[in-house]
């Protein structure tokens, strides 16, 4: 192997396992790069310098959970097989909402991978209940937010978005599946016979592949950081100047599941700003069982993919599934109420 | 036979997402390094509309297709490997 190629494989790979040392480790040991600056000492120094402190010690802090975020992103993104797993889900029938569900996550780094799959599933008639289970899970589920939410807010809060994501997504496609509007749209596509996809595609050698794993890396972060960080900074006067008062008033036990669930919709967060958001009101007093409402309904009802998928399906089916994930995310918020409320 | 048209289509969504220009740049300019702009016709087409599907089934953005055939699925090429495919499509 040339010296090259050597490195376009093991640059990405050491990163790959360093950020993922460091992450682990400094989890375990609470170990951190900097001492942590208390939010009144950082309003101390005025308005003007405050969001960027603010974005100094939240980069020192989560700097190895976003480095890992984005390169296990890129080598999913780069690496899986998504003509085989494009092949199990078009032979989507009635019965594969989970599968839909499960391989959504895997195979969308990028949202705007979404909405053709989407597309896909309903011209191609494998029904529009596995389509819709395919596109509400992946906003809340993908696999960049759960890294940084169990880095962020807490694994179990992770871990509960993760699986209610699926749940939810999974019942909204099976209850619009049902309805006659929906019947009347797969009607309309059912006699088309799904076409496989041929691919005759010559796979360049595996370090190309990596480097280019590498560069989706790069790509994603490009693209999504500049709105992190700028998220970032308006998070900072939240935590800062609103009062907490108005916070464990309004955004605890009930009220706050169904406000969590209900802000979310007409509040578009650039996908990752949403977990800082919540980390924030956190600090100020907001439950946990609130946070994961707004961590569901919120990222499910984009406002994109939502014009999207009306192009495809009319405005009545998204209405639909946009009031049935903030049902949903009300439902998960309560059930987490219900089973102990920790963070 | 060689003189047949070579038909690439690059497969995005609409409007176009920046990895689906990024693949459409890089076909544009392989095209022109080769100096084959006659012989080779690219054609820009929508992943998410009825006929895309229906030819090629469910695809992920961006996609490439050379006379019919998908080459690269949902990613970006590099330009060695859209030159690769073309030299091979025109027989060269």
């Amino acid at each position: 192997m040339n010296p090259r190629a050597f490195l376009k494989m093991f640059i990405p790979l050491s990163l790959l396992v360093f950020s993922l040392g460091y992450f682990v480790y400094a989890k375990l040991t609470g170990f951190t790069l900097v001492k942590p600056m208390s939010i009144e000492v950082m309003k101390s120094y005025g308005p003007l310098f405050l969001p960027f402190l603010y974005i100094f010690y939240y980069l020192a802090r989560a700097w190895s959970a976003l480095l890992f975020a984005f390169l296990i992103a890129g080598f999913i993104g780069e690496l899986v097989p998504k003509q085989v797993l494009l092949k199990y889900l078009s032979s989507a029938r009635k019965s594969s909402y989970v599968l839909a569900a499960l391989l959504s996550p895997l195979l969308t780094v990028c949202s705007c991978v979404m909405v053709p799959i989407f597309a896909g599933l309903i011209y191609g008639g494998a029904g529009i209940g596995p389509a819709l289970a395919f596109l509400l899970t992946a906003p809340a589920a993908n696999i960049m937010a759960i890294v940084l939410t169990a880095d962020i807010i807490s694994w179990k809060i992770a871990l509960a978005r993760l699986v209610s994501a699926i749940v939810i997504a999974i019942a909204i496609g099976y209850i619009i599946s049902r309805t006659s509007i929906a019947r009347r749209i797969e009607e309309a596509y059912r006699k088309r016979r799904m076409v496989t996809t041929r691919v005759e595609e010559e796979k360049p050698p595996i370090y190309e592949r990596i480097w280019s794993s590498f560069k989706l890396s790069g790509f994603l972060a490009k693209t999504i950081l500049p709105y992190v960080i700028l998220g970032v900074g308006i998070v900072s006067y939240i935590q800062a100047y609103l009062p907490p008062q108005m916070v464990s008033t309004y955004l605890r036990g009930v009220t706050g599941i169904l406000l969590g669930a209900i802000i979310g919709v007409p509040m578009y967060t650039p996908t990752l700003v949403e977990v800082i958001l919540v980390d924030a009101l956190k600090h100020l007093g907001m439950s946990p069982s609130a946070a994961l409402a707004f961590l569901i309904g919120g990222p499910m009802t984009s406002i994109p993919s939502m014009m999207g998928v009306s192009r495809i399906v009319g405005w009545r089916i998204v209405l639909m599934y946009a009031i049935l994930a903030v049902l949903g995310a009300i439902a998960a918020g309560i059930t987490y109420h219900v089973l102990g409320d920790v963070w | 036979m060689a003189e047949d048209k070579v038909v690439v289509e690059v497969i995005g969504v609409e409007p176009p997402c920046p990895k689906c220009k990024k693949t459409l740049e890089i076909v544009n300019e392989a095209v022109e390094e080769l100096g084959v702009k006659d012989r080779v016709s690219v054609v820009k087409l929508d992943v998410s509309s009825p006929d895309v599907i229906a030819k090629y089934g469910m695809l992920m953005s961006p996609s490439l297709a050379v006379n019919g055939v998908v080459k690269v699925l949902g990613r970006v090429p590099s330009k060695e490997e859209v030159l690769r495919i073309l030299r091979e499509a025109l027989g060269k």
